[in-house]
C-alpha cells in the first residue's frame, strides 16, 4: 500500500487532519476546472468531478479506481467538501438568477408557453431546452443559437402535444 | 453512407444500458456513441421515451429542481427488467445481421 493510498483510505477520512489535507488538494484540483464547467454542475457533481479529477491525477498512487470507491469517498467527505464548494454553488445560483438578456428572454418566452402544455411535457422538454440554452451562454453566436433553440423547442412542443393528445383520444400510440 | 439500421427507440434503449439518464443526456449519449452518425431530435426522442415508458420498458423519476432549468426537475429514465431484455435482444439482432455466418 503506497503512502498516499494509506493516507487517503476512506476509513481514515474522518480524521480531521487528513480531511483538511484532502480538502485542500481536492479544492486545488477543482480550481483547475474551467469556470463554465463549475457553474454548470450541481454541488454533488462538483464534488464528484473534483474527487475523480484528483484520483485520476494521482492514479499511480491512489487506491481509488472505480465509481463505487468514489461513492464511498464522496459519502464520507460530503459535508466538509460541500462547505469548500459553497462558493461555487453560490456562483451557480447567482448566475441562474442573473442570466444574460438573451437567456432571460428565452426563459420568459418558454415560461409563457408553459401554460399551454401538459405538466409532463413542459417540465421535461422546456427544462432540457433551458439547460441547453444556459450552456450556449458565452459561446460564439450564442444569441443566434438561443433564438433557434427557442423556436425549435416551441415548434416541437406544439407537435408533441398534438401527438400526445391525438394518441390519447384515438387510443393509439404516437409514432 | 446509407441510413442507419436502428430506430430512435432502439437507440434510446441502447443508451440506457449504460445507466439511467435524462432526455438531453440520452440524446448526447447516442450522438457520442455513434460518433455523430445518429443525432436524435426533440421531436423524436421525447415521444419515444414516453412511449417506451407506457410500454413498460422504462421507468422514470424526477430529480431535484435545478436553477438552470428555471426550477424544473430533470426526468431520469431507467430500463425496467423487460426493457433490459428488449435492449439486449435488439443488440443481438443487429449483431447477428452483421456477423458473417460460418458455413460448414
Amino acid at each position: 500500500v503506497s503512502r498516499w493510498s494509506k493516507k487517503y483510505h476512506p476509513k481514515l477520512i474522518l480524521d480531521p487532519r487528513v480531511m483538511a489535507e484532502i480538502n485542500a488538494e481536492v479544492e486545488k484540483e477543482w480550481n483547475r476546472l474551467p469556470k463554465e464547467e463549475r457553474v454548470r454542475l450541481t454541488v454533488e457533481e462538483q464534488t464528484r468531478s473534483a474527487v475523480w479529477l484528483h484520483s485520476l491525477d494521482e492514479q499511480k498512487l491512489r487506491s481509488i479506481r472505480n465509481e463505487a470507491e468514489v461513492d464511498k469517498l464522496v459519502e464520507t467527505a460530503r459535508t466538509v467538501i460541500q462547505a469548500h464548494f459553497a462558493r461555487d454553488s453560490e456562483l451557480a445560483g447567482t448566475r441562474a438568477t442573473k442570466p444574460t438578456s438573451a437567456v432571460a428572454h428565452a426563459e420568459s418566452i418558454l415560461t409563457w408557453f408553459e401554460a399551454i402544455f401538459s405538466k409532463r411535457v413542459r417540465g421535461e422538454e422546456i427544462g432540457d431546452a433551458l439547460e441547453l440554452i444556459h450552456r450556449f451562454e458565452g459561446r460564439r453566436l450564442a444569441r443566434a443559437l438561443i433564438c433557434t433553440k427557442v423556436v425549435t423547442t416551441v415548434f416541437w412542443l406544439i407537435i408533441n402535444s398534438i401527438r400526445e393528445c391525438a394518441s390519447s383520444l384515438l387510443g393509439k400510440k404516437a409514432e | 453512407m446509407g441510413e442507419l439500421p436502428i430506430n430512435t427507440k432502439a437507440a434510446l434503449l441502447q443508451a440506457l444500458i449504460q445507466g439511467e439518464g435524462y432526455g438531453l443526456q440520452l440524446i448526447e449519449r447516442v450522438k457520442e456513441r455513434t460518433k455523430g452518425k445518429l443525432v436524435l431530435h426533440q421531436g423524436t426522442a421525447y415521444p419515444a421515451l414516453r412511449e417506451l415508458e407506457r410500454d413498460g420498458l422504462l421507468k422514470s423519476r424526477e430529480g431535484d429542481p435545478l436553477p438552470e432549468r428555471g426550477g424544473r426537475p430533470r426526468v431520469y429514465y431507467k430500463l425496467t427488467a423487460s426493457g433490459q431484455r428488449a435492449a439486449l435482444e435488439d443488440s443481438r439482432i443487429v449483431m447477428g445481421l452483421f456477423t458473417t455466418p460460418v458455413t460448414t
